[in-house]
């Protein structure tokens, strides 16, 4: 069953619009959501949460329509908010207690356990923990009152390899009871390779695929050639590439691979996948 | 709402401005106009609200499983309850400086009668029905709206001074000491009451309407 369903999700600015956004996560999985500065992430994010008013769509969480069941969905909810540091002079301790009030399931020795588990003092003030030990902090209060849902904006950004790797690492085990699930944007693709099973990408507010992560690149290619070989068929064939004086270097559809023809073939990585799509528009 | 009234007062509000409902001993200097005693809490609303926005507090809020109508009911009730404790912590002030310090009256401003205090109330009323719904209506912009609301309040102010010490009905009765024009201070003071409570109330509404369309 679906935990997060995004069905039309749609948002109009002035300069930005969110277009039909729709994907889908299971339970236990780890959704990444990618797409570079501005692309839409944050503001799909808290369109799901209702914090940025949809104007069209529905969202569905743990098989509920979040519109309707807002608070009692809240409740299994985690939702951290990239590069948003809450109460940075209060401590650790001050914040979980105000917090811990409005969870039904709050678990106070599961809180300590995690405070313990991640290395984190209730009596430092939130400002005092490095950003790795902030996201830790947001996990701890996300797990302590149940969610079943964790919904991360860019939880690695800022954050150094070591920490990063860690993090990753947490999220990869606490999905492992396939009790939870999680979906977190970032625009880093290496968080994506080492740990994410689907992959959600947006692009100037619209969805360009949503796919399990080997599916989801399975369905491109990076073609090289030499300069003769960017024929004009080609070129429009190619989602996006680059020129040098030696030939090219492009992103292709593997079902429109073109045969007989003397390109180098190569599996796609998440990281050209999202270059060479951004390049598109430029040529 | 217990819940959000803890949040407002343990992680919002520092107690720090609590401290300000103790501009009320001011009441005990004679002979000057006591409705500025009353406007240093607007210094603390004012950091109360900016405070707020430097700590992502309507965000934070806004995350947790509660309604969006609920944030914006606790900080009103807050705001509301400081105003009122303000006003309870200046009269036994107000009674001193009647009874003991300057028993001639206020030779400058508004004797601290029952009159007096339902005008305060009303200088609140006017300040919640003004600020409160303009700051929801973007939930960031501070600056603004307390200017304006002050700019009223002040207006106001005055013109009850002027008034209490021109029109001669209310230079004798209402601005009156002891208990001669009591009926018709009491009168002032819960219309004050009355007018306190309906602008407030009305003007938490508002500030919902406004705070539930704005995008976070």
């Amino acid at each position: 069953m679906d935990i997060l369903s995004v069905h039309n999700l749609s948002k109009k600015y002035e300069r930005f619009e969110l277009k039909n956004v729709s994907f889908s996560l299971e339970h236990g999985y780890i959704m990444g959501f990618i797409g570079r500065n501005g692309a839409g992430k944050t503001t799909t994010l808290k369109s799901i949460l209702n914090l940025v008013h949809a104007d069209g769509g529905q969202v569905t969480i743990l098989g509920q329509d979040f519109s309707r069941n807002e608070l009692e969905l809240k409740q299994k909810i985690g939702f951290m908010l990239g590069g948003t540091t809450f109460y940075p002079k209060k401590k650790l301790k001050t914040v979980a207690d105000a917090v811990r009030r409005f969870y039904d399931e709050w678990d106070d020795a599961l809180f300590s356990d995690y405070l313990t588990k991640f290395a984190l003092d209730p009596d430092k003030k939130v400002e005092e923990l490095s950003t790795g030990m902030q996201v830790k902090f947001a996990l701890a209060l996300a797990l302590s009152h149940n969610a079943k849902l964790l919904i991360l904006d860019e939880p690695t950004s800022g954050l150094d390899p070591v920490s990063r790797d860690e993090i990753l690492e947490l999220f990869q085990e606490l999905i492992e009871d396939g009790k939870r699930s999680i979906l977190f944007s970032t625009h880093i693709t290496s968080d994506l390779e080492k740990c994410a099973d689907y992959i959600t990408y947006i692009k100037n507010g619209e969805i360009v695929a949503s796919a399990e992560k080997d599916e989801f690149l399975e369905r491109y290619k990076l073609v090289r050639g030499g300069t003769g070989a960017l024929s004009g068929e080609l070129r429009k064939k190619l989602i996006g590439y680059k020129e040098n004086s030696f030939g090219f270097t492009g992103l292709i559809r593997a079902a429109e691979l073109p045969q007989g023809q003397n390109l180098e073939v190569s599996p796609a990585d998440i990281e050209s996948v999202m270059i060479y799509f951004e390049k598109e528009q430029k040529q | 709402m217990k819940n959000l009234f803890y949040k407002e007062f343990k992680l919002a509000i520092p107690s720090v401005f609590l401290m300000f409902l103790l501009f009320g001993a001011l009441l005990l200097i004679p002979s000057w106009p006591f409705f500025i005693a009353f406007g240093y809490i607007f210094i603390a609303f004012m950091n109360i609200f900016l405070v707020g926005r430097e700590n992502q507090d309507i965000f934070f809020t806004a995350t947790l499983p509660v309604p969006k109508r609920d944030a914006v009911r606790a900080r009103i009730y807050a705001i509301a309850a400081m105003e009122l404790a303000e006003v309870a912590v200046a009269v036994p002030f107000a009674m001193v400086n009647t009874l003991v310090i300057s028993p001639l009256g206020n030779q400058i401003g508004m004797n601290p009668n029952f009159a007096f205090f339902g005008f305060v109330l009303m200088l609140y009323a006017i300040f919640n029905a003004i600020f409160l719904p303009m700051f929801y209506k973007t939930a960031h912009k501070v600056g603004t709206p307390i200017l304006i609301a002050l700019a009223a309040v002040l207006v106001y102010a005055v013109a009850v001074e002027a008034a209490v010490h021109t029109v001669p009905y209310l230079k004798t009765n209402i601005n009156a000491l002891g208990a001669d024009h009591l009926s018709s201070q009491l009168v002032v003071l819960a219309a004050g009451i009355v007018l306190f409570v309906l602008m407030t109330l009305s003007s938490l509404k508002r500030s919902i309407k406004n705070f539930e369309k704005v995008d976070l």
